[in-house]
């Protein structure tokens, strides 16, 4: 999160996103900072209801109405979310490439999968005839691992399986050379055999093609094995980031340990997993101060209720970031 | 929770907000309404100024405000608000009673064809569909020409007119929650069917069933007086709001008020039942689509 | 029905006498041409963890619902702690209930919405003909076994969290002093921290009521955590089933092979490729042939029992052969 370096492809400052209920104002994302670098996968990390969704959403502006961004999302010069509408057609699902959640659901099941993907191509004008789009269209579908894509162009989607469905979307998702890809839980719906595939294929494509890609995910496991970097979401913040090694083998904030302490894998005994005790706060909650994790937090102290702690660097150059008092203090973190 | 609703985050908020308790003031209003509405037709006998019965044949046609005559008198000289309070209380009955005895009818049928298996569901809702198919007032005045007049047969003809639509509603509740896991945990946990249907399936019945009745009795009024309009039901010289409709209408172009006012009385009556199926809806937090 | 399930169905044979649950060769194919479990043979020990795993649409869940005796199978027999659940007449079925229960998957529709959820749990104690001040003294006393405050019970599930909803339907499985509980996918939608509330809680629950459980999921992480022993099924079948460490570290089926490698942070092993076939037309012999990357001409054939390859570790594999420790035990060898 350092000053504007080359190959900074969206650089996201002070992202809040509120939701508007009557009178009442719920912050779900709250002063979000982030850059995402082309050919570089920063992972969004966090529970469901922490905000890393409506984050990126945000982005693109695709709240509903009731919610309220502001910030910035500079991609190209232009920021985003100080466009005028009638722009944004421009950058979404063109400079900016979307890998929905749900493939099923993201796909028209009236349309055929080819005519789905010529179209997105024709509506960006990334193509100058439909000869030339159908022709993309089949290097599209190869170029995502599809063994025939002849075939599957003709294809309705309810006619292929979830994997495939994921690997079309996918290719609409590219097939305007983003420069950003938002990918939103994209392996989520999907079996662990297939999602490998997926994770394989859309680490291939980034190589590739050289975009930076901002991944969601709640998977941890997920995270280590796509992250360059990776932001952890809490209650709407980020509480930490840095390069994934760092934050996911040396966490230093406790909301980030404990979740990874919860985790079940190698190593942990059966009734040894280290759950975190409660719940996430509802942003609804104005009780709060402070930290947003201190209530559950097994290293609270009482300075941490009295102001929410600033993403502080950790050493000097590290990239290594987190919201903690401790941080703050200088205390060295025990691993 | 993570994929889906997680992602917005919103779902976790909308629920947190549906905990309120208190009515909203809008229910207090309809309630009041209803209130009122129920007093009139118990105490009407008791604050009407006049017999409903007494012809007075000197003020024949007495106009609204007339003096004596609040609202009038119709074609044999007779007070029409006083006509219109003892009225009240039979077109209430006609509301109540066919919806009441047919809730009880209709629940017990779907409720049956919601938990038995696919082949008896089939029979069962395939021949209520059959009643289903024809208009209800149709089927009402065709049961009712059947039975002949009478408040008593009228009430019978609405009961068997309403059945099928409340046990339709009922099957489709059921249908809701009959895949969901907890009636799985239910059926595992060693209850008898009918425990299961009393105490799991019910209690997912009644919210949108006491919403769909409540409306359904406006529509009982207003059918009831269609059937008294047509002579099938209440007879003369009894107060009742379609038989005032239908004396009225002699005398439309002379005294309009005679036709009007039971007219409005019918309308405003079903329209309180109306409002307030609404306003249960949005207490009970139920989808009115589902009751379509 | 083939001749070979129906011979298998006629020499049943007699439960182990210290198993509680024996399963042989139950299958099930449904009204629309799913084959959902075909030719299962399962046991659960008085106390044993038994976890079972596999991808969307393997058959898991339908195999939950036979081995509870909630649906009829096709062929086989169900016995339960020497009980033929299969001949058992109605009553006699609902009195023997009470000792396996079930904890479902959905925590949105786990509990009857329209119920406090005290009722929900009381209501299993009601059932078996528990009196009123009984099963009230009773509620109380499992709302502490979960951890949560009795005032809960006065609560209606849109009111908990998932995690509250997934202790509750614990506490309603534990109810009426089960032998049996099987969880049904019970962890899986709840987020990773909530996951090892539940987790190290039923692993508690397990040793201090001594329980037997059978822990179905997709996910393997949690699987490997939790159980003594597991099963994997792919396509209706099960594949293999062995102790957990054995099929941890020497899996003996491609197929386990592949899951194990598709966890993602497992490192970087070729993925499987493709994905599962339908259920309605699977594949002649191994239902795995057609991704198997060991796969033979003969596979199309392989349709033989479970081979023992060390003892309680079984395969269905054309390529697994006993190890040779074992050659003196094995009668087939020694024929």
């Amino acid at each position: 999160m350092t000053s504007v370096a080359n190959g900074d492809a969206l650089i996201v400052r002070g992202l809040n996103t509120v939701l508007c209920q009557g009178k009442s104002r719920l912050p779900l994302v709250r002063g979000v900072d982030f850059d995402l670098r082309a050919g570089r996968t920063t992972v969004l990390l966090g529970e469901s209801g922490s905000g890393k969704s409506i984050s990126a959403r945000s982005l693109l502006r695709l709240t509903p109405r009731s919610m309220r961004v502001s910030g910035s999302a500079v991609l190209d010069g232009t920021d985003l979310l100080e466009l005028p509408e009638r722009h944004l057609p421009r950058y979404r699902g063109s400079r900016v490439g979307m890998i929905p959640q749900d493939p099923s659901v993201a796909l028209d099941p009236f349309r055929k999968v080819g005519r789905q993907i010529l179209e997105v191509l024709r509506v960006h004008k990334m193509v100058a005839s439909r000869a030339e789009g159908r022709q993309r269209t089949l290097e599209l579908l190869s170029q995502v691992g599809i063994p025939d894509p002849v075939r599957v162009s003709k294809a309705w989607p309810h006619e292929l399986s979830g994997g495939m469905k994921q690997r079309v979307a996918i290719a609409i998702g590219i097939s305007c050379r983003p420069a950003v890809l938002i990918a939103d839980e994209p392996t989520t719906a999907l079996d662990v055999t297939v999602q490998a595939q997926i994770l394989r294929l859309i680490k291939s494509l980034q190589d590739e093609l050289g975009t930076a890609l901002l991944f969601i995910t709640h998977d941890v496991g997920v995270a280590r094995e796509i992250a360059d970097d990776v932001a952890v979401m809490y209650a709407g913040v980020i509480v930490e980031h840095g390069p994934a090694a760092q934050v996911l083998n040396d966490p230093t904030h406790p909301y980030t340990a404990a979740l990874l302490a919860a985790l079940p894998g190698r190593g942990r005994k059966r009734g040894e997993l280290l759950p975190i005790p409660g719940q996430p706060p509802s942003p609804a909650d104005a009780t709060l101060t402070g930290c947003r994790f201190a209530p559950r937090c097994t290293r609270v102290r009482p300075e941490c209720t009295a102001q929410e702690p600033e993403l502080l660097h950790i050493g000097a150059d590290s990239g290594h970031a987190a919201a903690c008092v401790e941080v703050s203090n200088r205390v060295k973190v025990p691993a | 929770m993570t994929t889906i609703s997680g992602s917005l985050g919103t779902a976790r908020l909308g629920r947190r907000v549906s905990r309120r308790r208190r009515l909203q003031p809008s229910t207090h209003v309809v309630l009041g309404l209803l209130a009122m509405l129920v007093l009139v037709a118990v105490f009407g006998p008791l604050l009407a100024p006049h017999s409903p019965i007494a012809a007075d044949p000197v003020h024949r046609l007495a106009g609204i405000g007339s003096p004596g005559h609040l609202l009038g008198t119709d074609g044999q000289g007779r007070d029409i608000l006083s006509r219109l309070l003892y009225g009240a209380r039979t077109s209430l009955l006609t509301g109540l009673v066919p919806v009441g005895i047919s809730s009880v009818i209709g629940t017990a049928l779907g409720m049956f064809a919601g938990l038995a298996g696919s082949k008896l569901n089939a029979l069962v809702m395939r021949v209520l569909d059959v009643f289903y198919a024809f208009p209800t007032v149709l089927l009402a005045i065709a049961v009712g020409a059947a039975l002949g007049p009478g408040i008593r047969n009228a009430m019978i003809a609405l009961t068997v007119v309403f059945v099928p639509p409340v046990a339709r509603l009922v099957e489709s509740a059921v249908a809701a929650v009959r895949g969901d896991d907890f009636m799985e945990s239910a059926r595992s946990s060693g209850a008898s069917r009918v425990r299961i249907a009393t105490r799991q399936v019910l209690p997912n019945v009644v919210a949108p069933l006491v919403v769909y009745c409540t409306s359904l009795i406006g529509l009982s009024i207003v059918e009831a007086a269609g059937l008294s309009f047509l002579g099938l039901a209440a007879t003369p010289p009894n107060a009742e709001w379609g038989l005032m409709l239908n004396d009225g209408r002699n005398y439309f172009f002379t005294n309009p008020g005679v036709a009007l006012v039971p007219a409005v009385a019918v309308l405003v009556s079903s329209l309180i039942f109306n409002l307030t199926g609404d306003r249960l809806a949005v207490e009970l937090q139920v989808d009115r689509k589902e009751l379509s | 029905m083939n001749v070979r399930a129906i011979k298998k169905a006629e020499s049943a044979r007699v439960p182990r006498s210290d198993d509680l649950l024996n399963v042989y060769g139950v299958s099930k194919t449904y009204g629309n041409g799913v084959k959902a479990v075909n030719d299962v043979d399962v046991s659960v020990g008085r106390g044993e963890i038994l976890g079972i795993v596999g991808e969307s649409g393997c058959g898991k869940s339908s195999l939950v619902r036979l081995l509870m005796r909630l649906n009829k199978p096709d062929t086989g027999s169900v016995y339960f702690d020497g009980h033929d659940l299969l001949m058992m007449g109605e009553p006699q079925l609902r009195r023997m209930r009470r000792r396996f229960q079930l904890v479902p998957q959905n925590p949105s529709t786990s509990l009857n919405p329209r119920l406090r959820v005290g009722a929900s749990v009381a209501f299993n104690l009601r059932a078996n003909r528990w009196g009123r001040e009984a099963t009230r003294a009773r509620v109380a006393e499992l709302f502490e076994l979960i951890g949560l405050d009795a005032s809960f019970a006065q609560r209606y599930p849109h009111e908990l969290s998932g995690g509250q909803i997934q202790r509750i339907a614990i506490a309603r499985a534990l109810a009426t002093n089960p032998d049996l509980i099987v969880c049904d996918e019970a962890v899986s939608a709840l987020d990773k921290s909530v996951q090892a509330q539940i987790l190290n809680l039923i692993s508690d629950l397990q040793q201090s009521l001594n329980l037997a459980v059978i822990f179905v999921s997709h996910d393997l992480e949690v699987v490997r955590h939790l159980s003594d022993r597991v099963a994997v099924m792919y396509l209706g079948r099960v594949v293999e089933t062995g102790p957990v460490g054995t099929i941890l570290a020497e899996p003996a089926h491609p197929y386990t092979r592949a899951l194990l490698a598709s966890a993602p942070g497992a490192g970087d092993v070729a993925p499987l490729e493709g994905e599962p076939p339908s259920p309605v037309d699977p594949p002649s012999g191994c239902p795995f042939r057609t991704r198997c990357p060991d796969a033979i001409s003969a596979c199309a054939d392989y349709d033989n029992a479970p081979v023992e390859i060390t003892a309680g570790h079984l395969a269905r594999c054309l390529r697994v052969t006993p190890a040779q420790d074992t050659v003196p035990t094995n009668p087939r060898r020694t024929a």
